[in-house]
């Protein structure tokens, strides 16, 4: 093993409930480093609800699954009734001056601390409280947000910035016009359960057809709405008998006579939806704005082919690498993707077998968790040096 | 339609040059037409991002959108026994409303057309303005430089 570390991870919503992206990889970076021997502490906040960002959960100390948790007051005043957050303010708010105050007086503690994502004023005031031990993971969108002056002085401060994919690292730079420091990118590893019931999935839910599986939250930005245009759309002109399941938290409206055809099981336990994943004809993954797509590699892993937006740099790079799945840049190549997919079985079958393959071969948990010792390691010789 | 699979590693852009040959195909024969888009793009200015790529995949779609079609078109009905007299009514329908809504939609037609252009217009005087800037920058470096 390498030598073991005292490493604290800073971020807003941890074990709080439906998981985000950036929660998701803090969580499987502290459990599986504490699995090494690392000592990993989580310090997060009371909130529960990215929306309202409430104290909700109980604050202090817990341990969960080997990792040491702090949960800490936030503070946060929404934006007026119907008025959309001002783009500045993404990067002050939610701040927590009692995590802050943590920071200043114990980050003698720490060899590190890992911050995730780049958009709050968590991580910017965190950042800026211990610059030489700072370790940015931002999981970068192409969004308004990115493009403002403290997201540059963010990502050139820290000590190193740690990303998800290629094409997450290629937009920082664009955005940035610099390549920040460290530089890695890393991932999250990913497992499935030992065992997959697609037949006991169809069962539990009652579904019959072979369907188009999305999972995630649903909101503008995942490109939700947009899938549910589209398939309504096939389903009026070339109904090739096919349904649409969404997993996930977020509101969908359906319209009059949808239900037989769009499932909303909203969110379900992570064996029904590895379930779901192996049942699927199609994982669709319609979001423009991934740094990783975790449910994209989670669906190659269970055996599905993919269909993804051909707008989003990071799926569409995952889907060429792995010969796993198409794309679409509008409704004529959604529809005919799909008709295609369900026309040739074979196809299907053998685009599943790279997304699997590629899985398996760069994001198991023993090889993400290599990656990101060597990277610390790298990251504790530059604090050194 | 069936996809030919030549490798074991799977080249997703070849397979999508397929998928759109067949679109092609079926644009061709006006398999598209009836459909109706128009919530659906404008779910997709989500995706539109100021990028190069997106922009000329999406200029020549907003030009055909641009194109309404405000000519006579072919009506019919699906009803064995009433069929004649439904068409002869719509017939009559679509004349009694041509005479105003014509005015309005080739207005409408004209403004759309017009935007199109003037949006592909500005795109190009600001792609040459960005171009003629990068090189005024680089050769005030270069004599900075020397």
């Amino acid at each position: 093993m390498e030598k073991a570390r005292k490493i604290a991870f800073v971020c807003p919503r941890y074990r709080a409930g439906s998981a985000g992206g950036a929660e998701s990889l803090v969580r499987g970076w502290a459990e599986h480093l504490a699995g090494r021997g690392h000592t990993c502490r989580v310090l997060t906040t009371r909130a529960r609800n990215n929306i309202t960002w409430d104290n909700e959960l109980p604050g202090g100390e817990e341990d969960l699954d080997g990792v040491a948790v702090t949960r800490f007051d936030l503070e946060y005043s929404p934006p007026p009734r119907g008025c959309p957050q001002p783009v500045q303010r993404l990067l002050e708010t939610p701040s927590s001056p009692a995590l802050q105050e943590f920071l200043l007086a114990r980050s003698g503690e720490f060899e590190f601390f890992i911050f995730a994502p780049y958009l709050f004023g968590l991580t910017g005031n965190g950042i800026a409280a211990v610059p030489d031990k700072s370790i940015l993971v931002p999981c970068l969108h192409d969004e308004p947000g990115a493009y403002l002056a403290g997201v540059r002085r963010m990502f050139s401060r820290a000590r190193a910035v740690w990303f998800n994919s290629r094409p997450e690292k290629s937009l920082a730079e664009k955005i940035l016009g610099f390549s920040p420091r460290g530089g890695e990118v890393i991932g999250l590893g990913v497992e499935s359960p030992e065992k997959l019931d697609p037949e006991g999935f169809r069962r539990k839910f009652g579904i019959e057809r072979p369907f188009i599986l999305y999972a995630g939250r649903r909101e503008p930005g995942k490109g939700t709405n947009l899938l549910l245009e589209y398939f309504r759309t096939l389903l009026r002109h070339r109904d090739p008998g096919i349904d649409l399941i969404l997993l996930g938290s977020g509101a969908v409206e359906l319209g009059e006579g949808e239900e037989g055809r769009i499932h909303d099981l909203g969110y379900v336990g992570e064996q029904d939806k590895w379930n779901a994943y192996s049942a699927a004809s199609i994982f669709c993954q319609p979001s423009t704005n991934e740094s990783f797509s975790i449910v994209l590699l989670e669906a190659w892993l269970a055996g599905a082919p993919a269909l993804v937006s051909a707008f989003c740099p990071v799926t569409l790079d995952h889907c060429r690498k792995a010969g796993g799945g198409l794309y679409f840049a509008d409704y004529p190549e959604f529809e005919e993707a799909v008709t295609c997919l369900l026309e040739n079985p074979e196809t299907a079958r053998a685009l599943a077998a790279g997304g699997k393959s590629y899985v398996e071969k760069n994001y198991r948990w023993a090889t993400v968790l290599d990656k990101l010792e060597s990277a610390l390691a790298e990251a504790g010789e530059e604090n050194q040096g | 339609m069936t996809l030919r699979i030549n490798t074991p590693d799977l080249d997703v852009d070849e397979l999508m040059k397929e998928v759109r040959s067949r679109i092609a195909a079926r644009k061709a024969d006006g398999k598209y037409e009836q459909y109706d888009l128009s919530a659906a793009a404008a779910l997709e200015m989500d995706n539109i991002k100021i990028d190069q790529d997106h922009l000329s995949q999406y200029l020549p779609n907003l030009w055909r959108a641009s194109n309404i079609d405000l000519g006579d078109f072919p009506i019919s009905a699906k009803v064995p026994v009433l069929g004649k007299g439904i068409v002869i009514l719509k017939k009559l329908i679509w004349k009694l409303l041509k005479f105003y809504t014509w005015r309005l939609f080739s207005q409408q037609k004209e403004f759309n057309a017009r935007a199109a252009v003037l949006i592909q217009a500005l795109i190009l005087r600001y792609e040459q303005k960005i171009i003629a800037l990068e090189e005024r920058i680089a050769a005030l470096e270069e004599e900075g430089r020397s």
